[in-house]
Formats: C-alpha cells, structure tokens, sequence
C-alpha cells in the first residue's frame, strides 16, 4: 500500500521547503520567484492528470500552461485557508472541460488518438502488459468515475478536495471511487 | 470468524466503497476496520476487497507521462505574457474618482456600439456576396482559366504570366491547391488528369535531401506550399504521390529547424527565423500530422512556441521578432492568427482586422489569402469580412478575352508570381471565405 504522504506529496516536497500555500501569497503580492516555484513543483501533477483524463500529450502541455496562466490571473481569488492544490484542480479542471471536452466529439477523439498513435506522440506510459490493460481501461472509464480516479492517484487529491474541486459531495466520491475501481478490475481481468 | 450476516443489499457496496477508501489512506475512513476484522464480512467480500486494493495498486503504478524539460520555461513566459499584458490593461484604467461614472459610460457605449454593429453585420449578411450569381460564374471561369494554363508536363510555369521561374515549384503547388478546392463533384472527376500530372510534376522535383524544388535562398516557400499540395492531393489521386516522397519532404522541414523552432531563409542563422517562413512549414506539419504522417510531433510544437513567442501585448505578430512588422502588420497579423489557430484546433483565437484591410488597403492577395484562412480557422474577426473579400477581388478579375478567369497581377508580390500567383491566391482566398472546403493545411 502506497504510504499517505506518499499520495499527498507527488512532487517530493521537501519538509523544508515553503508549501504551496505560503509560496502563492507571496506571489499573490508579486513575488515571480514563488511563482515560478509553484509552476516547477506542480506542473507535473496535471501533467498527469490531463494525460489520465484522456488528452494527448502535446495537448496536455497546453492545457497545463493555461492552467497556470489562469492560476496567475486570478491569484487574487486564491483565499489563502484553501489548498492550493485543491485551488489548481479546480482550474485544470475547467480548463480540461473549455478545451477538450466541449470540442471533443467522437470523430475528433479518434482522429487525435489515430494521429497520436502514429506520431509517437501517446499518452501511454505502459511499461509491461498489465499496465497497458489498466490504461486502456481506464480510457475507457465513464468520465466521471475518471475524473476521480485520475484527481486521487494523479493528482495526489483526498476525498474532501475532490468533492471540492467537482462539486459533489463526499460520499458521492466514496462512491465512484468503488464503482471505477470495481469496473477497472473487470475490464483488467 | 466470519458468517454470512442478514445485511440489506446494498450493505456489501456500502462496506466495499469504506474499504476502498480505507486502503487508498482517507482519513474520514481511519476508524473502518479492516475487512478480515470486520465480523459482518463475507470470504466474498474480503477477498472482493483485496482485488479492489491491488486494482488501485496497478494505477498507482502506471508510470507518469514523459513531461518535456523546456515545459516550465514556456509556461513561465506565457505567464510573463500575461503580465505584461496585465500591466498594459493598469495602464490604460480611468482615474480612480472618475472610475464608477466612467464604467457606467463605457458599459453604455460599448452596449450601444455593438448593437450598431450587429445591425451592420446584420445588413451586410442580407447583402448577397455573388450578386447575380457572380461568384460561381468567376469560380468557374478561374478554374477553366488554370486548366487551360497547365503545361503538359504537370508545371504552370510563372515566366510565361509575368513571374519568376524560381518559384514554378511554389506556383505549380498553388495553382494545384486552387484546384483541389473545386468542391463541384463533376469538375473533381473532370479534373483528375490534372491533378495527377501537377503532382507528378512536384514529385519529379524532389532532391535526394527530400526539398521540393531548387537550392535558393527562398527554397522553403517552394518546399512548404509543394508538400501541402502534396498531402492535398494525395487524398484525391494517391496513386500519384509516392509515400516515401511526403516522408522525405517532411524530414526536410523538420531538419531546417532553426534551434529557436523557427525557420528562416537557407544559410542563415537562428536569428533568422521568420514568420513568413515558418508558418509555411507549420501548415505543412499540421496537415502531415492530421493525415497522421508526421512521426513527431515536437517540431510541430517547437515551432509553435517559436510562433508564439512573435506576438506583442496586442496580439500582433512580428516578423522576427513582437512589434517587427516589417511594414506588413495586417499580413503577418492574419499569418500568425491563422496558424496559431490552425494548429491550435481554433482555440486559440487572435485578432485580427481582415473587413478593414480587405475593404481599403491597396490589393493584397497574399493578406487576403491568409485573412481569408484565419477566418475559416476562426480567428477572431470582423462579420463582415467574407463580404468584403468578395467584392474587392471580383473588381480585379479579368471579364472577358482569352485571359478572363484571372486575377490581374497587381499588388505586392505579383511581381515575384505573376498571374497564377493572384488567381490561385484569389481562388483559394474565396474558397475559404466563402466556405469550400479548401485546403488550407488543416
């Protein structure tokens, strides 16, 4: 079992290091260092978590920089008692359904993951077969159980802080936790 | 210890989702104990458990994607971008005490400003763009003219319609694309021949180094427009385009990348990527890449950055560099909007501002060509462009004599082209405007 900080901590923050929290006040008041910090720490994280969702890498570069364009553009928004990780999700996440999901019609998936496919330019990370069969599963997730799936193993999010970024309750989350899980394990079998 | 209890159904599930939240380290699930100490568990349920626990290990598993180093570089700048644009935006804020009234004035006039508009735009709409079904009728007319142009060996050769023989591959390749817009299905079956000899002409051109046309200092204006033509053409007469020669040429294009992810004119060096050039090669890239021929795609998103980092806070682009307009601002503008669209799958809009540059600019058939794409790719511009368009290149074709279907060469470049330069420019620029499906590298 993974460890709990293991799962809170993707990036391998060091305890000494400031945490995301102070880091955006000080870029709230105009500290470009800190911001820079917080890009360099956490793009990797939706990284990961736009990849899970389904996008193609090159399009997840993207959707990862405006993620942090927006971020920089409403830092004033930022109320420094929130995570700021939970604060980041919940932009990637509208960020993820303005650009992909709105346009993503069935023709033009096909056609990325055809181009991408053959580009050398697909999201799968899958190093041996069960890998390959856990990916592919999990692309094939009902949205909203992928949505949890990919904020807590990708994101590093607990329970509250996905009900948080998705508006759902809590126990809703428990809930499609479960559910994806169960569903996985048989498309993996 | 453990029995089969008298549990309501749904108990099971209830029981299997606190687990799961248990083993994946939920604090609000710490007091659930575990499944083999749970006297209400079933053999089922445990060993249900367990298999959900090692699922949930198999994701942690999944190895994360492989980020690109410069990617924090590059959102660092956009994030400069913003900050400057932010500190344009201060700059231009009414005095604090005047602030509230002035809002107000602004809300009032920006609402009665864009009624005015959307009246204009509205009427404009009403104005048919073929009055008389003149469009069709100089579509036809220009078709039948190119046609008739074509010599036997696939060429249209630009020295014999007052332009420079350097760029017969380049022109060749536009005058081919013009045809490949023809949407009518009768003049595609008609057309076939003809196709298949241009491209057989442009395949003929290629080096051993993959470039589509002569070594010259312009040699990627010739090599871009011949590969989009190409990949073009291959979807109406495959038999004639080699797949071997679209690799060779696409190789070339990615090896003429500058460092800088720009490219520039041959022999120079990386503070000579351009603009101009590169958002040739990009059509190219981004067509290869659709048609799922371009086997990486980093070139296409160097080149993209490159483009990207060429605009000013207005959302101009330069030439070399942001606010280098080289006296083309209107150009280079609808050249960068268009592609950053394009490759961007129209969502990334610039402005740009086609309506008044077609309605009062002096004859420009390469900004009309490219404000043409920006607003088929959807950039952001005025309604009533399409219109514009229309009636300023109707008033240069030629009406009647053994050159009527084309486009006086007039304007700049039309020196360089001549006249296969301004009718296919103008060709493809209706196509585009007025909603054929034309190729326009995407």
């Amino acid at each position: 079992m993974a460890s709990t900080d293991e799962r809170l901590d993707p990036a391998g923050e060091a305890p000494s290091d400031p945490t995301d929290e102070a880091l955006m006040l000080e870029a709230r008041g105009g500290s470009a260092p800190a911001f820079e910090t917080i890009v360099r720490r956490r793009h990797r994280d939706l990284m990961n978590y736009f990849v899970r969702m389904g996008v193609s890498t090159h399009e997840a570069e993207d959707m990862t920089q405006d993620t942090f364009v927006r971020l920089f553009r409403y830092r004033d928004r930022y109320a420094p008692r929130a995570q700021l990780r939970t604060f980041l999700f919940v932009m990637a996440r509208q960020v993820w359904i303005d650009r992909w999901r709105r346009r993503a019609n069935r023709e033009r998936r096909e056609e990325a993951a055809r181009s991408d496919a053959e580009a050398g330019d697909s999201f799968s990370t899958a190093t041996d077969a069960a890998a390959a069969r856990a990916e592919e599963a999990l692309r094939r997730l009902p949205e909203p159980m992928r949505e949890v799936v990919s904020l807590c193993f990708y994101g590093g999010l607990r329970y509250g802080e996905i009900a948080e970024v998705l508006g759902v309750a809590e126990g809703t989350v428990k809930s499609r936790m479960f559910h994806a899980l169960r569903k996985l394990r048989e498309e993996m079998r | 210890m453990k029995r089969r209890s008298t549990r309501h159904p749904g108990d099971g599930e209830t029981r299997l989702a606190d687990l799961t939240a248990r083993f994946l380290g939920e604090p609000s699930a710490a007091a659930v104990p575990t499944a083999a100490g749970h006297v209400i568990d079933t053999a089922e349920l445990c060993a249900e458990a367990a298999a959900l626990e090692r699922t949930a290990e198999t994701l942690r598993r999944l190895a994360p994607p492989t980020v690109a180093c410069e990617l924090p570089d590059r959102i660092l700048a956009a994030v400069a971008r913003e900050r400057a644009l932010e500190r344009t935006r201060s700059r231009i804020r009414f005095p604090r005490p005047v602030r509230p009234l002035s809002r107000a004035a602004a809300v009032f006039l920006a609402v009665a400003l864009g009624g005015v508009i959307a009246w204009m735009a509205a009427v404009e709409r009403r104005q048919p763009m073929n009055d008389a079904g003149a469009l069709p009728a100089a579509l036809d007319d220009a078709f039948a003219w190119l046609r008739a142009a074509q010599e036997s060996d696939g060429s249209w050769r630009p020295e014999r319609w007052g332009g420079s023989a350097e760029y017969t591959v380049g022109l060749t390749a536009s005058s081919l694309l013009a045809l490949l817009s023809e949407t009518n299905e009768r003049a595609r079956v008609h057309d076939k021949p003809t196709i298949e000899r241009a491209a057989r002409f442009l395949v003929a051109s290629q080096a051993p180094a993959g470039r589509l046309g002569p070594a010259c200092a312009g040699d990627l204006y010739n090599h871009a427009m011949a590969t989009l033509a190409l990949l073009e053409a291959r979807t109406q007469a495959p038999d004639s385009v080699p797949p071997e020669t679209i690799e060779q040429a696409i190789d070339f294009i990615v090896r003429r990348q500058l460092p800088s992810g720009g490219w520039g004119y041959a022999g120079g060096d990386d503070t000579g990527a351009n603009t101009g050039i590169s958002v040739w090669q990009l059509m190219a890239l981004h067509r290869a890449r659709s048609q799922g021929r371009l086997n990486d795609a980093r070139s296409l998103l160097r080149g993209r950055f490159w483009l990207s980092s060429m605009t000013d806070g207005r959302g101009h682009f330069g030439y070399r560099k942001p606010a280098d307009s080289v006296g083309q601002d209107a150009t280079l503008t609808a050249m960068g909007a268009y592609c950053m669209a394009l490759i961007s799958d129209g969502l990334e809009r610039q402005p740009t501002q086609p309506a008044e540059a077609a309605a009062s600019d002096a004859p420009d058939f390469y900004h009309w060509f490219f404000a043409a794409a920006a607003w088929t790719a959807g950039a952001e511009s005025d309604p009533r462009f399409p219109a514009a368009l229309a009636r300023n290149l109707l008033a240069l074709r030629e009406p009647e004599g053994e050159l009527k279907g084309s486009w006086r060469p007039v304007g700049r470049w039309s020196q360089a082209g001549g006249r296969l330069y301004s009718t296919s420019m103008a060709i493809l620029s209706l196509a585009q405007a007025t909603g054929s499906p034309a190729p326009r590298g995407g």
